[in-house]
């Protein structure tokens, strides 16, 4: 058993800012012994989420990388960004290159499951092993994507999501309502805390200025599009050969248990374990998550 | 003839669940046929009615069952065959035997429908901005897409009990029809329009149209996926047909009337310059069109 760790306890890390082009990307460098662990964050959040998680990587004396993807959390947010897929896995790109991480273990959460499985594909030897959290990659049937995700990703709906988005207001409402959706099915234990933290990291990273509203709506709306691309990627996502943990939190009512296993099953190499907790596991249950990322 | 020609003898006609509220305006038969669409009831003609009475004619309109002055009965599975049902209740209870359908926006469905099932007591149909099938410019409202797409029930389903995001979403939706309207029909859309929609909804208080409208958004798909299949149907029709549309509508927009019209062998269409209701906004000019 490892030893129970606050927050408090985070080593130092040292800063880094990516040059991107159109901005800089933040990253933060905890030292320790390689493999590095690089976190990446998804759709509605920034590198906070890994806040929990990170002290017991670095106590097992592991050097971990955590990134703000462009456009989100302390990365720049600059008028007139593109945000795509495709920039995202250029952000993880950058970050490994020139933080000069050699071969790193990728941990991916919600819509970052498309840049580390897609790294993994294009840069197999840079990669030692692959870690999955409750994410999205491919298209598949048995797809359950949170409301706020499909509103925001249907062509259809376009103008409305622009509503919502127009409006400090509604989208106050849909967030907090959204996220209502992640906390109900969550144990009661884990409540608290997700009320505390999970639930002002996401509120903070919309409604505190420079929101992340514009990288969100511009990789909400290529959402499908990107899954099916994916889809068509599923022969070289079999054909790889590294070791894949599919960590899954069980209690998440969107990204459930069954695309989790159907994620496992795409790699060849896969183990896949289930934990009692919801859609931010890392921060729902950090310690079981870093004992199993950590086997 | 000494009574007012706009006095209508009201009628509560019994279904299984609820009654339906008609309104009958005496005159020649074929008598018209109102139906209305999803977001709101019988008073989207009535702007229309004086000019169809003051030519003589019999007018019937009434409010679908759950809408407007209909009953809303707990529990009512709403549907589209429903409505069609409805439809012919009101025909037997007035003892219509010819009539002249017109439908408008989801009412488009019942008025096509009932004319494929009889046509022989069809004299011509009228249809305004409405959908029936499958065509290639077919869009629908946000706030239709909204509560038709299965991947936001809940979401949805929370806007529905929140009188403030009720509300919005409709007004976000009328100010999306006003982008486009002309200029001269915007005040009647603010005091004519706007008004039965938002009585029709009450926004969260008592006897509203939402269970109604939330059922039958979310079949709008496969309505118009079953209705897709009846398009030789369609095309076999011999009814004259009058496609009367308001051409600044971008949803149900000119390429749906023109795609209606390249199903139909006896259609005339008629294009205004009009929103989504045009017998509100041109209620002269749509009359003339429904009389021609």
């Amino acid at each position: 058993m490892s030893p129970e760790i606050s927050q408090m306890d985070s080593k130092p890390f040292i800063e880094h800012r990516v040059d991107r082009g159109q901005g800089k990307v933040y990253a933060r460098d905890y030292g320790g012994a390689g493999p590095a662990f690089v976190l990446m964050h998804g759709f509605p959040d920034n590198l906070r989420i890994y806040d929990d998680l990170i002290p017991y990587l670095t106590a097992a004396g592991r050097r971990v990388v955590a990134f703000d993807f462009l456009g989100f959390g302390a990365s720049d947010k600059l008028a007139g960004a593109t945000y795509s897929f495709r920039q995202q896995l250029g952000d993880l790109e950058a970050v490994v290159q020139t933080l000069g991480l050699g071969k790193v273990v990728l941990v991916a959460h919600d819509s970052s499951g498309i840049a580390a499985v897609n790294f993994a594909v294009e840069h197999p030897q840079k990669v030692e092993s692959l870690c999955i959290l409750n994410s999205a990659y491919d298209d598949s049937p048995i797809d359950v994507w949170p409301e706020m995700i499909v509103l925001f990703a249907d062509p259809r709906l376009a103008a409305l999501a622009g509503g919502f988005a127009g409006s400090g207001e509604q989208l106050g409402w849909l967030l907090d309502w959204q996220k209502k959706k992640f906390e109900d099915p969550l144990p009661a234990s884990q409540k608290p805390h997700f009320e505390a933290f999970m639930s002002k990291v996401i509120a903070d990273n919309f409604l505190m200025p420079p929101s992340s509203g514009p990288a969100f709506v511009q990789l909400a709306s290529e959402f499908f599009e990107e899954l099916k691309r994916n889809s068509a990627r599923l022969p070289q996502v079999e054909a790889l050969d590294l070791p894949v943990k599919v960590i899954w939190g069980e209690f998440d009512p969107y990204l459930g248990a069954a695309m989790g296993e159907e994620r496992a099953a795409h790699f060849r190499n896969s183990s896949f374990h289930l934990v009692p907790a919801g859609h931010w596991l890392q921060s729902d249950m950090p310690k079981q998550v870093a004992e199993l990322m950590l086997a | 003839m000494s009574s007012d020609p706009m006095t209508f003898a009201e009628t509560n006609i019994p279904r299984e669940k609820g009654r339906i509220y008609s309104r009958d305006y005496a005159g020649a038969g074929p008598a018209f046929v109102l139906m209305h669409g999803f977001p709101d009831n019988l008073h989207i003609y009535d702007r229309l009615i004086p000019y169809l009475v003051g030519a003589g004619r019999r007018v019937v309109t009434f409010d679908f069952l759950g809408y407007g002055a209909s009953d809303k009965p707990a529990g009512t599975n709403y549907s589209f065959r429903q409505q069609l049902d409805d439809l012919e209740a009101v025909l037997e209870a007035l003892d219509l035997e010819k009539i002249v359908p017109v439908g408008h926006d989801a009412g488009g469905p019942a008025a096509i429908n009932f004319t494929l099932d009889h046509p022989d007591r069809v004299s011509s149909l009228c249809i305004l901005n409405t959908f029936y099938a499958a065509a290639p410019t077919l869009q629908l409202p946000e706030l239709i897409a909204l509560f038709a797409t299965p991947g936001l029930k809940a979401l949805s389903g929370a806007m529905l009990q929140s009188p403030e995001q009720l509300a919005w979403v409709f007004r976000f939706q009328q100010l999306k029809f006003l982008e486009t309207l002309p200029e001269k029909h915007k005040e009647t859309f603010e005091s004519v329009l706007a008004p039965i929609i938002n009585n029709n909804f009450n926004f969260g208080k008592a006897a509203g149209s939402g269970p109604a409208f939330a059922q039958m958004t979310a079949q709008v798909f496969e309505e118009v996926g079953r209705n897709t299949e009846r398009l030789p149907e369609v095309e076999a029709l011999d009814v004259p047909v009058k496609i009367i549309w308001g051409d600044t509508d971008l949803a149900l927009n000119t390429g749906v009337a023109e795609d209606f019209r390249s199903h139909l062998k006896n259609a005339t269409l008629h294009v205004l310059s009009a929103g989504h209701w045009p017998q509100i906004d041109e209620p002269e000019q749509v009359a003339k069109a429904v009389l021609s």
